[in-house]
């Protein structure tokens, strides 16, 4: 009986305090969000040459997951052999002396190939004769106007190596 | 004092107690409930839907994530979490670095209550398991913001590298859009110069790219709070001082 009597009682408290609680959270809010984004790739374009009749054809090709690029190259070889270039889409600045590929490379697009020909070569080349022509060439990633032109910044420029 | 103490613990008093108890907490539901029908009788019946609170979140004019409670009270709500910078990029064209991307956020209130709103962005870096890569500075991710400091305020006290909130500065009203806060996306090209060396096992030392392989997240909260009493509705929903003009109903940052 004295078990029941404070159940009872402990009820009424309940009751009679439990009528104020809803007033505590009458806010009105919402709530809602959303995320996203996407993987960045950054890969070095690549050369690749080779080397038949006298002449050097180089390719460069810019990764797959690579960021677009800008492409230079020029060759080096002794004073006495004499390098022609020729190719489309790359021009000469004599400012510097390297080959200019006009275009930007895409990930996964290659440049048309850099011809380097070699003149003057030995008419019966013996078997001590030997030349060595390097080619060096750079790539830098292409940056954006304020009105989202694209153009190269060379003072940034990474090498890609040579060959 | 012994025959008031027996009175008080007779079953007689104790069973009148209960249900005196449940007599008031009976008559004063009805009673609340009948003030709230005197004070909204004239526009009960034809705006019942009047305590809806909705907000969603827009990019490029599009309805991307939203949260609308219903008419009736039953825990239920319409709801859509979307995500965010889904549709930047042409289909098949890869993320380019440096390139300006369209990216416009902005709030609408899709409720049927007007509503104060914040904006909480987020920027870092995650790796392919989508955990936070800390060394990586979410400065390099530009979400230009506009319209600050006149339809948007900046909490600057709350401002870090990875957080930004801002705060509508008016009332937005039931159906009606915001100005944008953000018009462009960016990832700066400098991350394509960032590099560190590497040594392997066997002593080699070789070039890696910092941020290759790395995801960008941009992330927005979007948070709205009752017209009315709007002060206190924001200090308990979001824990900060705001002040509202009576007049102006102007919202402005303590």
């Amino acid at each position: 009986m004295k078990k029941r009597t404070l159940l009872l009682l402990a009820l009424a408290v309940i009751m009679v305090t439990s009528v104020s609680v809803p007033q505590a959270a009458a806010y009105f809010t919402t709530y809602t969000e959303a995320q996203g984004g996407y993987q960045v790739t950054i890969e070095p374009a690549t050369v690749e040459e080779r080397f038949y009749n006298w002449t050097k054809h180089v390719s460069v090709t810019n990764a797959e997951d690579g960021q677009p690029v800008y492409v230079r190259a020029r060759a080096f070889a002794g004073s006495q052999f004499h390098l022609q270039y020729s190719g489309d889409g790359w021009s000469y600045n004599p400012d510097d002396g390297y080959y200019y590929y006009a275009d930007p490379l895409g990930p996964g697009e290659s440049a048309n190939e850099l011809l380097v020909h070699i003149d003057n070569i030995p008419l019966d080349p013996g078997d001590n004769d030997s030349f060595n022509v390097i080619v060096v060439y750079e790539y830098t990633h292409v940056k954006y106007d304020s009105e989202d032109n694209p153009y190269a910044d060379w003072s940034s420029a990474e090498k890609g190596g040579n060959g | 004092m012994k025959r008031f103490k027996k009175f008080i613990f007779s079953p007689v008093v104790t069973v009148a107690a209960f249900v005196a108890a449940a007599g008031l907490l009976i008559f004063s539901s009805v009673g609340g409930a009948r003030a709230a029908l005197t004070y909204f009788s004239e526009t009960y019946a034809s705006h019942v839907e009047l305590f809806d609170i909705g907000v969603t979140l827009m990019e490029n004019d599009r309805d991307i994530s939203w949260r609308n409670y219903g008419e009736e009270a039953d825990g239920q709500w319409d709801e859509n979490i979307g995500a965010l910078v889904g549709n930047m990029l042409p289909e098949g064209e890869k993320l380019t670095l440096g390139k300006t991307y369209a990216e416009e956020l902005k709030i609408r209130n899709s409720g049927t209550i007007n509503q104060y709103a914040r904006v909480r962005i987020y920027k870092y870096w995650v790796d392919e398991n989508g955990e936070k890569l800390l060394n990586l500075d979410p400065g390099y991710i530009d979400l230009h913001f506009v319209n600050i400091g006149t339809d948007w305020l900046e909490d600057e006290s709350a401002r870090t590298p990875e957080r930004t909130i801002l705060y509508y500065s008016r009332l937005l009203n039931s159906g009606e859009e915001s100005p944008i806060f953000a018009d462009t996306l960016t990832i700066n090209g400098e991350i394509a110069y960032i590099v560190s060396q590497v040594t392997g096992e066997d002593g080699t030392t070789t070039s890696v790219y910092d941020y290759n392989g790395a995801r960008f997240i941009v992330e927005a909260k979007v948070d709205a709070v009752q017209e009315d009493n709007a002060e206190a509705a924001a200090l308990s929903a979001w824990g900060r001082q705001v002040s509202v003009d009576e007049q102006s109903g102007v919202l402005s940052l303590d």
